[in-house]
């Protein structure tokens, strides 16, 4: 079982990668600045088509922190809609404290927002009871932080399977399952290496096999090259958009770097807790009859 | 010199905020040892003034009472034998906690050109003055037990306070031990460590402890039968030296046990909670062994001596004798129990902090608190209970050529005191579960 062909690894992010297995996705050319509603021409092409029962969707979403009432701040959150379809990478932009990782948090279940909605598989992620969130962070959710977060005492391939092992599945087939990734993540050979054995760029992708064994439905990235050089930074999202494609998962990344937001299919700007704009406008919309209207384009 | 000593007390000043935590886990263990050092210092010295040696020493013939008091304080110098290698792990532990948790600064340091010297000196400086705190807070716990010690009962009176109560210049002395252990192990800590300017080496396969340790075990366990068994009767400073140097060797063969035992278990684990807790153990068997090494010790004499008691006892004195074996063990095993306890709930709960990032990580992607606590229960559970059950059984077998003697229920009582000191050192784990909970808080 393999999920990908290995592709090869681009060496820095301007350069146009080959991707033989997904011609959908187009490499990078140049930066995008565009706050506009047109989409970048730079920006890969073919994201997926809606799809409601499968699309993740935000609705006028509000987060204060502290508590209610006159000595609240101002909200991380102040009325935010978005639709992430299936299939479909979306970068999150924005300046520190704009409420970008607030946003990533609530999408995530992590953060209870303080009003409104966050749809996923017409299931309201906001209502849900923290043990239900809990399940729902590990069965159909993923993630990559900033710095790998692997235990520094379990070899690579157990910190992959440990996700499977902790969803109850067998020892012996969530290790091959693990092991089915390392290979497609240029990884072969460095199972038994423990992360401190790892460069960051190798741990990076070690933790991107260890968001994806699982096959979740949208894997949430928190600033997955914060911690790495050009380079090796475009060598991980590109492991990372690739393997999100293939095994169909929807891929939101928080980030501050515009050429990791290049790898994606759409950017939304937040700023201040809202969406202050947008590369494809059709993530974006005031309310829930227009995102529905914007995703039916 | 002097600007280090400067840039030391304004860092403490400044970093205690957010260095509190650690600070006290080192600040309470070195208490702990400090208290239960103390406690045997106490008892040792109010069993010699108990027992004078006659006139003439041991040379000439001893009356029968002479020569039981001096039993008693043979016993009392291998208890505390066994006691002082635990209570010494423990300031081990607490030195190493004062400096590892200071890393990041040290290297911050570096970065800012303190030259290698003053980083260590300031560390060391840091070691021996949480040290200092800790041993003054044991003495203070040591006189707050000391009623309590003073109920014990041996040689069919109770101890008197004043027996128990040090000279000044004794306590002072265990003080002055405590800081130097903890400048000694913090030192060769240090020395591992390395601080460079770009901080510690990052966590790399464990290597294998050497095959030589069972060697060294072996060879130790040949040197007490041909050393001390041909020996009529062996001096107490032999028998005390050849103790130590059997309780070193089981130390040295321990860590190496274990190890194998946690890469078995590695191999084995079906879940991730064990697997994890096999794995941490194959990878830092050395304190895997100092939580649970000790009490095992403690179970195979605290075996030996409840069950041994099986010869009718003619004289009065006799008679206490065997109570009075019983009651020495299991003060041994009480003191050995909270020494382990202290010890394991601070190694967890360093690790603890030491892995919060991580810990959050694995809430964040789903993983329930439960599932963590688990790993760590298993962590000291898995060990434990097999050095318990290893001990245990080890003087059952023992034992068993005298099956006809064993009182079964003193073969129940021995059971049940295991298994209530395992439990102890267990529950110590609880201690940290706040901070799993606080580090794995996901909102």
């Amino acid at each position: 079982m393999s999920y990908y062909d290995p592709a090869r690894t681009p060496s820095g992010a301007p350069e146009r990668p080959a991707f033989p297995a997904s011609p959908t996705l187009a490499p990078p050319v140049s930066p995008t600045v565009g706050l506009t509603g047109a989409q970048a021409p730079s920006r890969p092409a073919g994201a997926p088509s809606p799809d409601p029962a499968r699309d993740l969707v935000a609705r006028d979403l509000v987060m204060t922190y502290g508590r209610s009432g006159a000595s609240a701040g101002p909200p991380a959150l102040g009325g935010v809609d978005l639709t992430i379809r299936a299939g479909e990478s979306l970068a999150v932009m924005g300046p520190s404290g704009s409420g970008k990782t607030t946003l990533l948090h609530v999408l995530a279940g992590i953060l209870r927002p303080t009003g409104g909605q966050v749809l996923w598989r017409g299931r309201d992620i906001a209502r849900m009871s923290d043990r239900e969130r809990t399940v729902l962070r590990r069965e159909d959710f993923g993630f990559v932080f900033q710095q790998g977060m692997l235990l520094p005492e379990l070899p690579a391939i157990e910190n992959v399977a440990l996700p499977l092992m902790l969803g109850g599945v067998r020892r012996s087939e969530a290790t091959a399952r693990a092991a089915t990734l390392f290979h497609p993540l240029g990884l072969s050979g460095l199972e038994k290496r423990r992360p401190g054995e790892l460069s960051g760029g190798q741990a990076q992708r070690v933790a991107i096999a260890r968001a994806l064994v699982a096959r979740p439905g949208v894997v949430f990235a928190d600033e997955p090259t914060g911690a790495l050089d050009q380079s090796t930074s475009a060598e991980v999202m590109h492991h990372l958009t690739q393997l999100a494609a293939h095994t169909g998962a929807s891929l939101v990344v928080v980030t501050h770097d515009e050429n990791v937001a290049r790898w994606c299919h759409g950017v939304v700007r937040v700023r201040d807790g809202r969406i202050a704009g947008a590369d494809a406008d059709d993530h974006v919309a005031a309310g829930p009859v227009q995102a529905a209207t914007a995703v039916a384009r | 010199m002097r600007a280090a000593t400067e840039l030391w007390w304004r860092l403490r000043r400044a970093g205690a905020a957010d260095n509190r935590v650690p600070g006290i886990l080192a600040v309470v263990s070195f208490a702990v040892a400090t208290a239960a050092l103390v406690v045997c210092v106490a008892g040792l010295h109010a069993f010699e003034a108990r027992n004078p040696l006659p006139p003439g020493g041991l040379e000439g013939h001893l009356s029968d009472e002479a020569a039981l008091g001096n039993l008693y304080v043979t016993l009392a110098w291998i208890a505390t034998t066994c006691m002082v290698i635990p209570i010494l792990t423990l300031g081990g532990v607490a030195a190493r906690l004062a400096i590892a948790r200071r890393d990041q600064r040290l290297a911050a340091l570096r970065l800012a050109g303190a030259t290698s010297g003053q980083v260590t000196l300031m560390t060391l400086a840091e070691a021996a003055a949480q040290a200092v705190v800790g041993a003054l807070t044991g003495v203070v716990l040591y006189l707050a037990v000391l009623p309590l010690v003073a109920r014990l009962s041996f040689q069919g009176r109770p101890f008197e306070l004043r027996e128990l109560v040090l000279p000044l210049w004794q306590t002072l002395a265990v003080v002055a031990a405590v800081v130097v252990v903890a400048v000694v192990s913090g030192a060769s800590s240090l020395a591992r460590v390395a601080i460079s300017p770009l901080g510690v080496a990052a966590r790399t396969s464990p290597k294998r402890l050497s095959v030589l340790r069972l060697l060294v075990a072996l060879a130790a366990g040949a040197a007490w039968v041909l050393v001390i068994t041909p020996m009529k009767e062996p001096q107490r400073m032999t028998i005390v030296l050849v103790l130590g140097a059997m309780i070193l060797a089981v130390n040295t063969v321990g860590p190496w046990v274990v190890m194998v035992a946690g890469r078995v278990a590695a191999r084995l684990a079906p879940t991730a909670a064990t697997l994890l807790a096999a794995r941490r153990i194959a990878d830092d068997p050395k304190s895997t062994w100092r939580a649970v090494g000790a009490l095992g010790l403690a179970v195979v004499v605290v075996g030996f001596t409840s069950l041994a008691q099986v010869d009718d006892p003619t004289t009065p004195l006799e008679r206490y004798l065997a109570d009075d074996l019983g009651t020495g063990a299991l003060v041994t095993l009480v003191i050995i129990t909270i020494v382990g306890a202290t010890s394991t709930g601070v190694v967890q709960a360093a690790r603890v902090l030491d892995q919060r990032e991580q810990y959050r990580a694995l809430a964040l992607a789903g993983t329930s608190e439960r599932s963590l606590h688990r790993a760590r229960a298993l962590e000291v559970a898995l060990p434990l209970s097999m050095t318990i059950v290893l001990s245990a059984g080890f003087v059952l077998v023992l034992m068993l050529p005298f099956t006809s003697a064993l009182d079964s229920g003193l073969v129940v009582r021995f059971v049940v005191t295991s298994a209530v000191a395992g439990a102890v050192v267990l529950a110590s784990v609880l201690a940290s579960r706040s901070l799993v909970r606080t580090a794995s808080r996901v909102a």
